[in-house]
């Protein structure tokens, strides 16, 4: 007994010098090795001149971003339609910031546009093509009664527009106007135009359900409340948007909560990061009031 | 298909049934059971002294040793914990005798047993297991309670994420690749307090299985392990209670004799709710809807169990589990509600045809739901999993000579899956129907006293019959899959007390996990039943291994494994939208590799376990890490534990536990920028290589200290205290990083697990 007591304790002496030794050891997290990117962010509007491409770096985590800091000036940025090359010129006031001369190029839609940017060594590679016009054709009103605190909870707008050619999906966005200061608050809905199919017979049609309200090209748009956040006036914006920014939209998670493992939204951009996208709009006004 | 089965079975009964070993034969069989209260024992050793002939009881504490020597023998059986007996029988020609034996408790806890002096020929071929008794779950200090999934994740080859998961990621796999069975049906959630503790009470539990990998061909459907757990069936002896108080919770367990059989009672409930109710009364005269900040929760769960031995051919059990947690945050404006919880069901027959034909047959349900609602100004939100399983299945052993042991049966399973999204007056649902059929046949060979060989086979016919989804208005039928298992086993006796054991086996899997919200945190998960738009997860065991047995019942076991898994699936966080299972999820393979050792002795004043595991874990999609393999956060390279229990007078004893692991694989960030989109701009961060770098090593010390009053013979019989301190050197390991893109710069924010925590509770048992 006497023995397996004394194992107990030299065991027990061994196993406490051994977690001292492991907790005074210092583990510090070392810091990967910066790796300096390009990141281009350019829509082109349809029936609009090249008035906004961003060319701007990737900066290191621990340094604060500025917009300065992350503009990049380069001479070598083109954007490319059929056998014609355009040249951007950088904004004098605006660093980073590219546009074309408003007579020399209207983004025609069908037309497929390449942008070709050399910042160095590297050259970032995009291309997009532009859909038809949207147009919005009807409105079911454009005032509409503040619903909070019904039990509603939503402003139902019906609307409709026209189909566009080329555009993959569609996207709304809800605008307020001043005093609300309140144009980042946007929602996105997307309307897919079309169902793929799966494995040949295996992926049947479903009949619609009567609560989900799509059909080819209209909605009835249900907006909660808080998206129109108090009385006032709003813009609701339609794009007909083409693959590149579908894919940014559905790949949305990635943007409104990054996680830990910083998964990137789809691009469709070689060499580099962001979005080159092409989208036709159009708008409506509406104007919320008060319930008397 | 089936025609290749039939031969496989043609063969199996054309070899036992030609044997000329079937011929004139004489056993012994019986249950052996607890003197106090009558529950049946499980992996109670048996032997005829002066042999090699012998056995160990099963899960149902049923033994059979065939072809005994006519004459006088005597029957030697011990278990630890019991004192050993031996029995003297006379045994004729042909005789089948049935022998029943009760074995009487040792009153002090820690006393040896007598020591074995020869061990039986194992009949079982068993490969990475280990057994879990009341007694050892009891004997790690826990946080608040004895909690089974923690105790688990203290042995070697099991990882966990954090101190905030009940998860068991068993070399290399993760927590949906393990099957979970209570009493036979299966589990789909064990988390309750956001997985700080399990569903599982530990005064309920007999004994648990724990299969890490190379399981037998009775069990199926998933990749990584089995966590078998049998519930107490119950006193059949006398009433008797159990209650007691933790910092948390109550429970209370109750059980005695029913008919001609028993019936067990158990109950835990929080009472965090009912304390901060009752002090904002105290403090301000008003109730807690009126006035606190804190959110309403509790957790609770019930077990139930009638065991009627109907006679000595024929014994029923009815268990019945429940388990909720609900989280209220009703603080205006915003009034949520989170649910989960489980039901589980199971109907047990067990039927001994004859003295070599045992055979239980189940039913078993099992209900899994989550839901979250928001009912407020800001929406009116619901989104819901349920998965409903109704299972019937049997389960043969049959014992034809000394030589084999068979084991057969079939499943038949119905799962249904549902989940469900409501925003306003929208609802979209995705709903899943499919069905299961399994046989499965095993065969255990002894070839010698020295060498054991366990060949099966486990047949899945899978069918997908109906997947509606209405967010994409598609609805589609599976097409019928058959999946063949293969397994196998073998022992090999270098000596009296040690073995050289290995396994291999394949392994197909039909459910798969949909994380909900942050991995790092995640307790309401969803599952998603196999449509055929994907395969089957696939994975295939190879395992070697060595064990040994020390005097004073001290135990020491060494495997390397090897587990390939040409089919697994990440959780796809990038979905476009999803039409069918496959755009969930991204489809890849992965691989594990490493060597458990454990060492443990269960007797004595000093007992406990010391555990080491080497191992890695990769994963390599080609959507995830520009197709390049990587580390799995859960991939740990080192992970050690002790445990002991040191009982240093009559009352009192003393445990101790010590942690260490290799910091997990995470990914750091490494740059950032900014993303406009049409109407407005966000900021986004960029890591580096996905999972290159590592936390911080996680270690922590548990210490706690129990008192058991003596055994009297008065209304309260015993009573109990206990004090732990939970991370007594309060480290506080670093469970993830995050970052906050919001923040200019990025704000890198380090997220802390728990800190020192003592904890105190108190049993009465009368």
């Amino acid at each position: 007994m006497c023995k397996q007591r004394q194992f107990i304790g030299f065991l027990f002496s061994l196993f406490v010098g051994t977690i001292l030794t492991i907790t005074n050891c210092n583990q510090n997290i070392v810091l990967p090795e910066f790796i300096e990117e390009i990141v281009v962010n350019g829509y082109l509007i349809v029936g609009q001149g090249v008035d906004s491409v961003y060319v701007q770096k990737t900066l290191p985590i621990e340094t604060a971003y500025s917009y300065d800091a992350a503009s990049v000036s380069t001479d070598s940025i083109f954007i490319s339609v059929d056998n014609r090359r355009y040249q951007l010129s950088e904004y004098a006031d605006k660093p980073g910031a590219y546009f074309l001369p408003s007579d020399s190029l209207i983004v025609t839609p069908g037309e497929t546009y390449r942008l070709e940017v050399k910042v160095g060594n590297k050259t970032v590679r995009a291309s997009t093509t532009a859909p038809d016009m949207v147009e919005i054709q009807s409105l079911s009103a454009d005032t509409s009664f503040y619903p909070y605190p019904d039990q509603d909870k939503s402003i139902p707008i019906q609307m409709s527009w026209n189909p566009a050619e080329q555009a993959v999906a569609y996207e709304l966005s809800v605008i307020a106007h001043p005093p609300y200061d309140l144009v980042d608050f946007g929602m996105d809905r997307m309307v897919k135009d079309h169902l793929e199919t799966f494995d040949g017979d295996t992926l049947k049609a479903f009949p619609p359900a009567n609560d989900f309200p799509v059909s080819k090209y209209e909605t009835t748009i249900e907006i909660p409340w808080f998206m129109f956040c108090y009385y006032g006036d709003y813009t609701i914006k339609l794009y007909a948007s083409d693959k590149n920014l579908w894919d940014l939209s559905v790949s949305s998670a990635i943007y409104m909560y990054q996680s830990s493992e910083f998964e990137q939204p789809i691009y469709h951009v070689e060499g580099g990061l962001g979005i080159f996208a092409a989208v036709s709009v159009d708008s409506v006004h509406v104007h919320v009031k008060k319930q008397e | 298909m089936l025609k290749k089965i039939g031969i496989v079975v043609l063969f199996f009964l054309l070899y036992l049934f030609e044997n000329p070993l079937l011929l004139a034969d004489q056993t012994v069989s019986g249950f052996i059971q607890d003197q106090s209260n009558g529950e049946t024992l499980i992996g109670v050793n048996i032997y005829i002294q002066g042999t090699h002939i012998g056995t160990t009881t099963n899960k149902s504490g049923y033994y059979i040793i065939n072809r005994v020597p006519l004459g006088k023998l005597t029957v030697a059986i011990s278990y630890i914990g019991y004192e050993a007996k031996d029995t003297t029988i006379t045994i004729i020609l042909n005789e089948n005798k049935v022998l029943n034996v009760l074995l009487k408790p040792t009153v002090i806890q820690g006393k040896s047993v007598q020591v074995i002096a020869e061990r039986p020929i194992e009949q079982e071929v068993k490969t990475s297991l280990i057994q879990v008794t009341p007694p050892k779950l009891k004997a790690v200090p826990q946080m608040a309670e004895p909690d089974l999934m923690r105790m688990l994740q203290s042995l070697p080859g099991v990882l966990t994420l954090s101190e905030f998961s009940s998860g068991l990621f068993i070399r290399g796999g993760t927590p949906d690749q393990n099957l979970i069975l209570l009493d036979g049906t299966e589990v789909y959630n064990v988390n309750h307090l956001f997985g700080i503790f399990s569903t599982f009470d530990v005064d309920a539990v007999k004994q648990v299985d724990l299969i890490k990998g190379g399981f037998p061909a009775q069990y199926g459907g998933r990749m990584s392990s089995v966590l078998d757990i049998t519930n107490m069936d119950g006193n059949q002896k006398g009433f008797e209670g159990k209650a007691s108080v933790g910092l948390i919770s109550a429970k209370t367990s109750l059980q005695g004799p029913i008919g001609k059989g028993s019936l067990f009672f158990s109950g835990r409930r929080t009472y965090i709710d009912y304390m901060i109710n009752l002090a904002e009364k105290i403090t301000s005269g008003e109730t807690k809807e009126t006035l606190t900040t804190i959110p309403d929760y509790y957790f609770y769960d019930l077990h139930l169990k009638l065991y009627q031995d109907l006679n000595h051919q024929n014994k029923l059990a009815l268990t019945y589990y429940r388990g909720k947690d609900k989280l209220r945050y009703a603080i205006d404006p915003f009034d949520m509600t989170f649910q989960w919880g489980n039901q589980a069901f199971t109907a047990k027959w067990t039927h001994i045809l004859n003295t070599k034909l045992f055979i239980n047959g189940y039913v078993t349900l099992s209900h899994y739901e989550i839901f979250l609602d928001e009912d407020d100004s800001f929406a009116n939100l619901h989104f819901g999993n349920a998965v409903d399983d109704i299972t019937v299945k049997s389960d043969m052993e049959y014992f034809p000579n000394t030589a084999h042991t068979i084991k057969s049966g079939f499943v038949y399973k119905k799962l249904d899956s549902e989940y469900e999204e409501a925003l306003n007056q929208q609802r979209y649902l995705f709903s899943s129907n499919s069905a299961q059929f399994v046989f499965y046949l095993q065969d255990t060979w002894t070839f010698s006293p020295l060498f054991n060989f366990q060949i099966g086979f486990r047949m899945n016919y899978y069918h997908p019959f109906q997947f509606i989804n209405t967010y994409n208005q598609v609805k589609y039928h599976g097409q019928a899959k058959w999946h063949f298992e293969p397994r196998m086993a073998l022992r090999y006796r270098l000596s009296e007390n040690t073995s050289l054991k290995g396994s291999w086996g394949r392994y197909f899997q039909y459910i798969t996990i949909v994380p909900f919200g942050n991995v790092d945190f995640s307790f309401m998960d969803i599952w998603f039943p196999s449509d055929n738009s994907y395969k089957p997860g696939e994975a295939y065991h190879y395992i070697a291994g060595i064990e040994t047995v020390f005097p004073f019942q001290m135990h020491f076991d060494g495997e390397l494994y090897f587990k390939d898994m040409p089919y697994v699936y990440e959780f796809n966080s990038n979905i476009n939208e999803v039409l069918t299972g496959k755009d969930l999820f991204y489809g890849g393979k992965g691989y594990a590799y490493g060597i458990d050792f454990y060492f443990e002795k269960n007797i004595g004043q000093l007992s406990g376990w010391f555990s080491y595991s080497l191992g890695w874990t990769k994963r390599k999609f080609p959507e995830i890490n520009e197709g390049k393999s990587f580390y799995p956060k859960y991939d740990r390279r080192h992970a050690v534990h002790l445990i002991t229990t040191y009982q240093f007078a009559k009352q009192w004893k003393i445990n101790f536990a010590w942690t260490y692991g290799t910091g997990q694989a995470f990914t750091q960030p490494l740059s950032h920028y900014e993303l406009h989109l049409p109407d407005r701009t966000v900021p986004l961060v960029i890591g580096e290589e996905k999972n290159v770098s590592r936390l911080p090593a996680y270690h922590r010390m548990d210490i706690g200290i129990r008192y058991d009053s003596r055994l009297r013979e008065k209304l309260i019989k015993r009573w109990s205290f206990y004090l732990q301190v939970y991370n007594v050197y309060n480290r506080r390991n670093l469970w993830f990083r995050r970052v906050d893109p919001e923040q200019y710069p990025p704000e890198v924010l380090e997220i802390r697990m728990l800190p020192i925590i003592p904890t105190f509770g108190f049993e009465v048992y009368f």
